[in-house]
């Protein structure tokens, strides 16, 4: 994986990386504070420092995560060809399956760190700010952060084929915002064909949380591989005929 | 085993315009001008060499590699710079190279400087590119191009944005590459000084075509490659004309 490093390198070196990454450890830091004085102010528990990570998980799985994986695809592959910068890589001894792998790869990682960075930020706003905060919320918080990393990868390698249909990154961030609305409001208009979507899953943890390892959690996790090898594929076909 | 070998090289756009059956090869040591007016293709092929286009039809051998089917191995000894190509602007003269020299095995971080001193751009190898001029950017390319030792190095319309200063400069040193070290090019430019200075041998590509090759030894006396290219252009028109009258 030698570009991997040149791709992890080029997306700290922006800007907009850091700013997110400071708004994603900003986001549960704020949001809690005034959840509790809420709290206080009306007088009821809506939830408590257990279950508040798992709240803002859920926030940030349906809307906040899959917005900025959409982003940082869209400015990987077709906002770098937009600009011809893909090229400057493209013409080193580098195979275009190795330059689209590691480009997954490093979102993928990328995915991951702002996953942790919500997620401790999320569990020390509920240890600090919150009643109730346990051991058992703080492990259950961290595994279903953890889990929900795996539909969203799938979800990023949907957005990747897609990008390699445009040309620019703003096109690629609107129709990968488009037809994850789309997708959204399919699975409540027509449920029989929710679950062959990926946003079906944006509730994975629970059901990992609910039923642990079962028939169905297992062949869900098949379904998702395939999901991903699927698009992978497809992806990778159309980035290798490209003419740049 | 030629350096370069392209076989009935054909890719058409959509737009009607690309090359059609191109077949040259060039040797060890040889500086190879491939010669013609805008538009001619140049840049087409030149992306077809290094497979950033993909060949309708034919076959392009670096090194006795395909470089289709065997990328890795026929980019290793070649250096480029490919009219278009752009480099990472949010990213320093220094990262961009960084950036290229993982790519390749075994290159050491002090040949990143050398070959920025060699471009006259070791004063601004901490800036961001966004703020540089083209004619900086283009010594940054050619920096990029000679960054991996190269033995082969590809050049599209390389001197496009320099001043006379870095066009004098660069010729000094594609001479002294060639000579000294013994590294091959081709050179694709409309410039024909440019090809008289540098070249062994010419192509002429004319919409899409090769009308005419030459080395200079095979020139004829009082001949040069300016009045070859221009002999070969008139004729190509007139071929053009016949062909279109006969229509």
């Amino acid at each position: 994986m030698m570009n991997l490093q040149n791709e992890w390198t080029k997306l700290l070196r922006k800007k907009s990386t850091i700013v997110l990454f400071c708004l994603s450890a900003l986001f549960p830091l704020l949001v809690g504070p005034a959840i509790q004085m809420m709290q206080s102010k009306f007088g009821f528990t809506a939830f408590d420092g257990e279950s508040f990570p798992l709240v803002i998980l859920s926030l940030a799985v349906t809307f906040y995560l899959p917005l900025l994986l959409a982003l940082c695809v869209s400015d990987m592959f077709a906002g770098e060809q937009e600009q011809k910068t893909l090229s400057f890589l493209l013409v080193r001894p580098l195979s275009r399956f190795k330059l689209f792998t590691s480009k997954i790869v490093c979102s993928g990682i990328y995915l991951l760190s702002l996953i942790i960075l919500i997620c401790l930020s999320s569990l020390i706003t509920g240890a600090i700010w919150l009643e109730n905060f346990t051991f058992s919320g703080l492990v259950v918080g961290l595994l279903s952060f953890l889990l929900s990393w795996f539909p969203l990868m799938a979800m990023g390698i949907l957005l990747v084929f897609l990008a390699q249909w445009v040309d620019s990154s703003s096109k690629a961030l609107t129709f990968s915002i488009l037809l994850y609305l789309v997708m959204i409001v399919l699975t409540y208009l027509l449920p029989a064909i929710a679950e062959w979507l990926p946003v079906y899953d944006n509730t994975w943890y629970q059901r990992w949380i609910n039923n642990g390892l079962n028939i169905a959690t297992f062949g869900r996790t098949l379904y998702l591989l395939s999901f991903c090898a699927l698009f992978f594929t497809l992806g990778y076909y159309k980035f290798s005929q490209k003419d740049f | 085993m030629p350096v370069l070998e392209l076989q009935n090289v054909t890719k058409q756009y959509k737009n009607g315009r690309g090359v059609e059956n191109i077949s040259f090869s060039i040797e060890q040591g040889e500086i190879f001008g491939l010669l013609g007016p805008n538009g001619a293709g140049k840049t087409t092929l030149m992306k077809c060499i290094v497979a950033l286009s993909r060949p309708d039809q034919g076959k392009i051998m670096i090194n006795g590699y395909n470089v289709i089917e065997n990328y890795e191995q026929a980019m290793l000894p070649v250096g480029t710079l490919i009219s278009g190509v752009e480099a990472f602007d949010y990213l320093t003269a220094y990262e961009n190279l960084l950036l290229a020299s993982r790519l390749y095995p075994s290159l050491e971080k002090e040949r990143i400087d050398e070959v920025l001193h060699w471009v006259g751009m070791e004063a601004h190898k901490h800036e961001k590119v966004k703020f540089f001029s083209t004619g900086m950017r283009q010594r940054l390319y050619l920096a990029a191009a000679l960054l991996s030792k190269p033995s082969f190095v590809i050049l599209d319309e390389p001197t496009n944005g320099l001043d006379i200063e870095g066009k004098l400069d660069f010729l000094e040193l594609i001479s002294w590459l060639a000579k000294e070290r013994g590294v091959t090019f081709i050179l694709s430019t409309h410039l024909i000084d440019e090809v008289e200075r540098l070249c062994n041998r010419i192509a002429i590509l004319s919409k899409g075509k090769i009308i005419g090759e030459v080395a200079r030894n095979q020139l004829a006396e009082g001949q040069t490659f300016e009045t070859f290219y221009m002999n070969n252009i008139r004729k190509g028109k007139e071929v053009n004309q016949n062909d279109e009258l006969t229509k």
